[in-house]
């Protein structure tokens, strides 16, 4: 959700210490698990809210690659080598987490919480305050964004 | 009539199983005359799969112990605030 590793580190520390001192408020109401999403989610979009260097607005439109009457622009061709196949582990995975942290945030924020954490809909909506067909939507255009992010590499594995 | 556009829109609902019966069948026929929306969903389905099997990469070196230093300099400068250990 940071986008880098050291503020990930940084926010990590920060999350145990809230953890620490907020342990005894829990409740119990909820799952352990989903409190302590609740609580790092929060500190993620705080300490983003906070870091200076802010990220570019501007979102990218992924269904920009069509023709006036809707058609694809140009042919898309498949990937013949898959990015979960494990030959391709390392490299492949790096090229992933390159184009998780080029996301815009927003979009970001639901494709790490619903594809790579694998929570549902409902409860991303709820930790990020946010309508469940906001997180609908969301999910769709980043899954755009990263195919559209991923496709050369994969495509150029095909040729 | 279903264009290119209207399939990549609908390709989420169309992979949850949400899209209602007539809308299912116009996107099927679209599918199985358009190569390019054929490859399209395939791939968008491999996106989301990569995701999902992405490892929990290891912690970076170090980690571990400096969170644990940050958590004893936070509970020793908060039990030297506390009025018991100021008396």
């Amino acid at each position: 959700m940071l986008g880098n590793e050291a503020d990930a580190e940084d926010l990590t520390q920060e999350v145990f210490l809230q953890v620490a001192r907020k342990l005894p408020t829990f409740r119990g109401e909820a799952a352990f698990s989903t409190w302590l999403y609740r609580v790092t989610v929060n500190a993620a979009l705080s300490y983003r809210a906070k870091r200076a260097t802010r990220e570019e607005h501007r979102v990218p439109e992924p269904l920009e690659d069509f023709l006036e009457n809707g058609a694809h622009r140009t042919p898309v061709r498949p990937w013949v080598t898959a990015p979960e196949q494990p030959v391709l582990n390392h490299e492949a995975h790096q090229l992933i987490e390159e184009a998780i942290a080029g996301l815009p945030e927003i979009y970001r924020d639901v494709f790490v919480l619903v594809d790579v954490e694998g929570l549902a809909n409902p409860e991303v909506a709820q930790l990020l305050g946010v309508s469940v067909s906001a997180v609908k939507s969301r999910l769709h255009r980043a899954r755009l964004l990263m195919r559209k992010a991923l496709a050369p590499y994969f495509e150029e594995r095909a040729a | 009539m279903i264009t290119c556009r209207d399939m990549i829109a609908a390709l989420d609902d169309l992979l949850s199983g949400a899209l209602a019966l007539d809308q299912g069948e116009r996107i099927e026929q679209h599918l199985a005359g358009c190569r390019s929306c054929a490859a399209y969903l395939e791939t968008y389905r491999l996106t989301i799969e990569a995701a999902r099997q992405l490892p929990v990469g290891p912690l970076p070196s170090g980690l571990g112990e400096r969170v644990w230093a940050t958590l004893k300099e936070n509970c020793t400068q908060e039990e030297q605030s506390t009025p018991e250990a100021q008396r």
